[in-house]
Order: structure tokens, then sequence, then C-alpha cells
């Protein structure tokens, strides 16, 4: 008997455009790609360019929580009165000039200023030495205004650049995509932040559940930002931003997962009982000391801990919040030896984040008509 | 099963070539045969680099005992079917690296790797087939590790974008015939691992083979296997 065949089913299609053919040659060989600090050094040097809010509240218990692998050598600041304020309450020695000698000492500059005054220091730095072997962390949203994008140039004459994007490695949200990449929705079709997710860091969250895929519409209604993305996924955003008093839903092809803020155990006892897949505040003698993650009625416990957190300085009202950006910091700073999801998000994916989420809520956002464009503007600057 | 996970209904190897350019065959290998092929084959590499582009011609396949196994009574019958006049072309295995972001063959021609095979005939004798192919995955091959894939358009047809086509997904021991003069590419194989497969070509025995009197197939033709006639066809020895 003679052979048959199955009828073959599209599933695919032709995509000969010159266009994309384009945009994916420029995506190969311009895309940063991240190089990791050797491995086979015990500790880095790292150099601290700031003394702001940010970094006596974040950056200090980060780097003290990873005294360890990271060293602090210096920290200098444009106003040295407050360099040296850090310097007493954590012993960091104060450089006073940015001069070539405490640059080469650094494997690691950490930049965490006001984002307008960022090009300028990176120009002095560049000047100053040669950093072809430094790694950069630098605080979003990396440049101030869409002008500033003209010296993303910069940024790639690092070994290697990490945008401190910490809200999307807030715990409960790296929590949330460990659940959701085991497959247990299917695959990812939208995802809404209620209340929570402010502007680029909301957009950076969204998009980290869906690999970074580019936005190429939005809309803006009372109700909050829609974004849909490139492959067909959405993200809303929902307004007004209320910090961590708010929810995040993950709806997938077979379900959906939540995080849902809790305030006490009152609360986060509600939240259990009303959700089958959530993630909640777990609370012990009225401190949040971890997260609580249920699936089909088992409950997991992640408590979390930083060796640095006594030395964050902020309000306690504020405590729960900045140990969030903290234990996200943290994550950053590891995937400077490690690879982790920040691995991923190099500069032009932060700056993109920055544009996209400004344009998209104001009016102007409607003269856009493709929002990837935003990323191939990028590119092209950046291949200067 | 190969390609979808959805039953489809089945067709002529025939029909399903004039209509798609390609024809998914039942399993005509067991998965114990892809599995020695393979330990043959990884023998036969040991010393060599997993990132070099792996090739063995049609005398190394005869020598590794794959060959006789490939042209089984199934395949023959098969391409009988639909080519009663056949001689071999190509008959050979390959391995390509993974991590590669362009297509492995015509990677560079900016159409992303697609194209009809120079070596055909477009405008002739529209109703035969005259230049086919037979692939045989031997590793699993998902839309991420390079997966052939083929667009239904004829050959009077110019290649537009959005285009429906077919990328054909397998576990090992997936097999299919195409239709060279359709548009075709092999995907870059972006995986971590190497995607292997064994590829055998087809022509009209009436048309010029300038490849059939290569001494990769000399040894074919002084092997045992040419007790077949139909194989002797296909390596076009004349009858004494």
């Amino acid at each position: 008997m003679s052979q048959m065949a199955r009828t073959p089913v599209p599933n695919s299609e032709v995509d000969v455009s010159p266009f994309n053919a384009w945009k994916s040659q420029l995506l190969e060989k311009k895309q940063p790609v991240k190089r990791l600090l050797h491995s086979d050094r015990a500790t880095y040097n790292v150099l601290v360019i700031g003394s702001g809010h940010r970094i006596t509240t974040n950056f200090i218990p980060a780097l003290k929580s990873l005294e360890s692998t990271f060293n602090v050598t210096g920290i200098w600041s444009r106003t040295i009165k407050h360099a040296k304020k850090v310097s007493d309450t954590v012993g960091w020695p104060v450089i006073e000039q940015l001069d070539k000698r405490s640059l080469d000492a650094s494997d690691v500059i950490v930049v965490s200023i006001t984002a307008s005054a960022t090009p300028q220091v990176l120009k002095t730095i560049l000047e100053t030495t040669d950093c072809s072997d430094k790694h950069l962390v630098i605080d979003t949203p990396v440049f101030a205004g869409f002008k500033q994008s003209l010296f993303t140039p910069l940024l790639r004459t690092f070994a290697s650049v990490s945008v401190t994007e910490d809200y999307m490695n807030f715990p409960q949200y790296s929590l949330l995509r460990q659940q959701v990449n085991t497959g247990c929705i299917g695959p990812i079709k939208k995802v809404t932040m209620n209340n929570t997710g402010y502007l680029y860091h909301g957009l950076a969250l969204g998009r980290s559940f869906f690999d970074f895929d580019l936005v190429r519409h939005t809309k803006k209604d009372p109700r909050g930002i829609h974004y849909t993305l490139d492959n067909g996924g959405a993200i809303e955003l929902v307004l007004p931003y209320k910090r961590l008093a708010g929810s995040v839903t993950i709806e997938g092809e077979n379900g959906s997962f939540h995080y849902v803020n809790s305030t006490d155990q009152t609360s986060a006892n509600e939240i259990l009982n009303r959700y089958e897949s959530v993630i909640t505040e777990s609370w012990v003698n009225n401190t949040c000391n971890g997260f609580i993650v249920k699936t089909n009625n088992h409950c997991e416990y992640h408590k979390y801990s930083m060796k640095g957190l006594p030395m964050m300085a902020c309000e306690e009202s504020d405590r729960a919040f900045q140990a969030c950006k903290t234990l996200g910091l943290i994550d950053v700073f590891k995937s400077l030896y490690d690879h982790n999801i920040n691995s991923r998000y190099h500069f032009l994916q932060a700056l993109y984040d920055n544009y996209v989420s400004h344009v998209s809520s104001r009016r102007a956002g409607k003269l856009v008509w493709d929002y990837r464009l935003i990323m191939h503007w990028l590119e092209l600057v950046t291949l200067r | 099963m190969m390609n979808t996970s959805v039953e489809q209904p089945e067709l002529k190897v025939a029909d399903s070539l004039r209509q798609y350019g390609l024809a998914l065959l039942d399993d005509l290998y067991t998965s114990e045969q892809i599995k020695s092929w393979n330990r043959l084959i990884d023998q036969h590499f040991q010393n060599t680099s997993p990132m070099e582009r792996r090739y063995l011609n049609a005398s190394d396949l005869l020598k590794l005992g794959i060959a006789a196994e490939v042209l089984s009574e199934s395949l023959l019958e098969t391409i009988n079917d639909i080519m009663p006049d056949a001689a071999l072309y190509h008959f050979h295995f390959y391995d390509i690296p993974g991590n590669t972001h362009t297509p492995h063959i015509h990677g560079q021609n900016g159409l992303k790797g697609w194209h009809r095979d120079d070596d055909c005939f477009f405008g002739w004798e529209k109703h035969r087939f005259h230049f086919i192919s037979f692939f045989v995955y031997l590793t699993d091959v998902k839309s991420e590790s390079g997966p052939f894939e083929i667009a239904p358009l004829n050959k009077d047809q110019a290649l537009k974008n959005k285009t429906p086509t077919t990328k054909v997904l397998g576990p090992s021991g997936s097999n299919f015939i195409f239709d060279r003069t359709y548009w075709h590419r092999a995907n870059p194989n972006l995986s971590e691992h190497n995607r292997r497969v064994i590829k055998l070509s087809f022509q009209n025995d009436y048309l010029p083979n300038d490849r059939i009197n290569l001494e990769e197939f000399s040894a074919l033709k002084r092997s045992h296997l040419t007790r077949s006639s139909l194989l002797k066809q296909w390596l076009m020895m004349k009858e004494a």
C-alpha cells in the first residue's frame, strides 16, 4: 500500500521585510552584551558617585549586604559635605576629586545622581580614564528627557551597564515571575497592575513577564494606560499609583495568578481565602517578614532578611517599600557576576521604558503610531 | 507525530507535494534505529568540536552501517510512487551547531535564507516532480532549533511577506519530502543543541546529474545494496 502524508498545517509566515531584516541585524550587532565580572576574583572594588537619599536608603544597605563581594573603595559627590556625611555613617573613604587613580582602582562604578546631571558626569569619567573594563551601575531612568538619548553612545564604552530597575526585582514580583514561569497558568496574555507600578517602573515590571517584548501601541483612558505588545500580550496600568497598596494580576491561557498587598495578618488571611493562586505579605507580630505563596491550597513561606537592613535611612512608615527596593537592588548587583533577569535588562531597555511610559501618559502619545520605533531610534543613536 | 498535536487528515504523498510542496510522512524508522544512528555518528565525531559543522557523505554513511537502514523498502516504495524514474544526487548527514543567528544555508541572501534551489528547473513540465528531497531529523526539532520551513507558493509565485508557511517541527525520527522548487529555508538554530539531519535528494534519471559519479557514491555502487534493482536505478547504474 502506498504511503500517505499528513496535511501540513501552516504555523508561521514569511517575513522578508527589509525593515525587519535591518532591525534584526542591528539588534544582533548592537544589543549590548552583558559581560560579567571575572569569576576568579573574590571581591570587586566599587566607586560610588552620588550621596543623595537613594544612596543612603538603598545603596548603603545593599552594598553592606554584599560586602563579602563588593568592596567600596570610595565615594564622590559634587557636594563634598554630603559625601563626608555618608562616609561618617558607613566608613567609605571620601574621594575629593574624580581622578584617574581613583577611577582606575575600581572595577564597578555606581552612578546615582539626578538624571539630568548624568551625561556630564559620564563624560568626565570617560575623559579621565579608559572604561572598557569597568562595569557601570546606573540608576533609572538613566537620562532625563528625550534629548539626552543622544548621549547613549557614552554608555557603550563601558564593559557592561546595569540599570538599577529594582522595582521589577521586588521579592513579590520575582516570586510571581517564578510561579508563572512554571507554566501553571499557561502562556501569559495580560498583566494588570492595579494602583501599582509607577510609569517606567511599572512598564519594566509588566514587560518582564513577556521577556521584554516591545510595546507596539498604547491607549490612555480614565482608568489608566493600556499597552499592547509586539507579540500580542497586554499590560494594563490602572491609575492612580499608590505605591505598594495595590495588586498585580497575571492572566494566562489556563488561569490567573495574583499578588495582592496586605497590611496586616487579618487582610493577609482574607486575601489567602479569596484567591486560589496568590502571593501576599507574611505577618508576624504586626511585622512583615516575607511573603506567602499560595497555590492549590498549599502555602509556601519566603522569609527575607538583609544584613544591611538596619542601615536603611528612612521613615518607619516607608520601611517596607524601601526594603523591597533594597532587595531588588541586591539582585541588580548580583547580575554583575551571575545571570538573572537584570542581565537582559540593559540600558536601551531602561531608556525605552522611560520614553514609552512618558509619551504614552501624555496626549502626544496619540501621535506615535508604533512605539517600537522608539527602540529603533535608540539603537540608531547608539550605533553612531 | 510531527508538526502538530492535532490529528490531520491524510493525503496522497504526491497530492500533498503538489499542494503544499511538502509531504509529512509517518515514521519510516524506529526510535531504536535513530538512537543507534546517533550513537554511531557520535562515535565517529568523538574527537571533533561540537561547534563545527559536521558532515558525512554517502560513503561514510555506508561505512557506519547507516546507509543500508536509511534506504529501507518503505523509502524506496514511497519515492518510487511519486517519481518512478528517480535518480539520487544527494545522500548525506549534517549537523548544525546551536546558538547561530542566521540560517546555515543562504543565510546572507537578504531573504533570511529563503530560496528555491538553483539546480532545479522551474518552468518546465509543471505537472511532474523533478527535484525532491527527503529529510529525516535525527534530533528533536522545535521552533527555535532550526526547523525546515516551506511556503506553499508554486513555481510562478514570488515570495511575499505574510504568506503562511509550515515549519516542520517534530521529534527525532520525523521525516518528510519536499519539492525543491518551492520557496524554503532552514531557520537559524537558536537553541543550545545541534540539529541533525539525514538528507537525500532525487531528480529524474533523464536529467543531467553531475553528482552521481562523485567518489562518495562509488562505495555505494559497489555495495551489496545494489541487489535492489530500484537502488541500481537510483545510482544510475546501467544494466549490463
